[in-house]
């Protein structure tokens, strides 16, 4: 079950399950992190918690005049000299600098140990930034390439399945465009292998009269 | 909206199929798709027997199913387990990664391999 820290009106908590989220019910301009994420991100940049958002009926501010209320308490917290500067520029903030995500990485499995419910973007500081290749998979369309090899297409389906293992070992490696090129090729192997089986195949009987 | 789609395909294909081949003996009947690679090659191809063993799985027969295509029977834990990981991914990316591991594919490619070489061996 995957566990988000949340942070909105400068209050953070977590760790949470999606369901609780729901319950609970998200501002606009609350901030989330999840494994999987290198640093915290505004609500609405998740898709998957669309359905968590509060009606908009009085939060219509705009998200970036809350967002200089929230730095200042992190100074309050005892990290006065890290986040110093931070406070200072409230007037425009930037969302969240991306400084404080380049902070070094412990172990996403520590996420929930590390962070000090009181000191929010203090607490971003030490917050696991999961590793590089902790980046968003591809899809791998692993389940498609075997239906494909088993049921439609072998040749098809071998190439599709040699797709899918690269995405994971590109991810690994770090290569982005890669895993994302071959994600895609994948998903071409698996449709054109599918569609022989379906289209072609049937006709066989035909062609050999 | 893609995956919509996608999904609903999938089910739509997976319901016809179903029905048809729960009805129809392919071993019998003689429009089911005949395999390519058997009928230019004489080999049995990692995909043969599977209308078979399909037709023989919606009867219970699970050992006929086996005997028809062991390869089709032991994957379809497997594609089960993937389409949930599949389905469910946004809820728990830890388990669709997990499943979907360079490893995974590289195992379920050499089992396809060394079984189909050995189905026309032995």
């Amino acid at each position: 079950m995957v566990k988000y820290w949340i942070n909105q009106d400068g209050v953070q908590e977590g760790p949470l399950t999606f369901e609780e989220l729901k319950a609970k019910g998200l501002t606009r301009d609350a901030y989330v992190w999840r494994e999987g994420l290198a640093e915290w991100v505004p609500v609405s940049s998740l898709a998957e918690l669309t359905i968590c958002l509060l009606p908009t009926a009085e939060v219509s501010q705009p998200a970036l005049s809350s967002a200089p209320e929230v730095l200042p308490e992190a100074s309050e917290a005892s990290e006065v000299t890290e986040v110093a500067e931070e406070p200072v520029a409230a007037a425009v903030p930037p969302v969240l600098p991306p400084d404080e995500a380049v902070a070094p990485a412990a172990a996403p499995a520590a996420a929930p140990v590390v962070l000090p419910a009181q000191q929010p973007w203090a607490a971003a500081q030490q917050q696991p930034v999961p590793a590089q290749p902790e980046q968003e998979l591809p899809p791998t369309n692993l389940v498609w390439a075997i239906i494909t090899t088993v049921l439609c297409c072998v040749p098809c389906g071998v190439v599709a399945i040699l797709y899918a293992s690269k995405v994971s070992s590109a991810l690994q490696s770090g290569d982005l465009a890669a895993a994302r090129s071959a994600s895609e090729k994948g998903a071409w192997w698996c449709i054109g292998g599918i569609v022989a089986g379906i289209v072609f195949q049937p006709l066989l009987p035909l062609l050999m009269l | 909206m893609r995956r919509a789609i996608v999904w609903t395909a999938v089910a739509i294909v997976a319901t016809v199929a179903v029905v048809v081949y729960y009805r129809y003996d392919p071993s019998t009947t003689s429009v089911f798709p005949r395999c390519l690679f058997y009928a230019t090659t004489g080999y049995q191809c990692p995909g043969c027997g599977s209308q078979r063993a399909i037709h023989a799985l919606l009867h219970g027969e699970v050992l006929n199913a086996l005997r028809y295509n062991a390869l089709l029977v032991l994957s379809l834990p497997l594609v089960a387990v993937l389409l949930v990981a599949q389905w469910l991914r946004a809820l728990k990316p830890g388990f669709y990664r997990a499943l979907n591991a360079t490893w995974v594919a590289v195992a379920y490619l050499v089992v396809t391999i060394v079984w189909t070489i050995a189905r026309n061996v032995l």
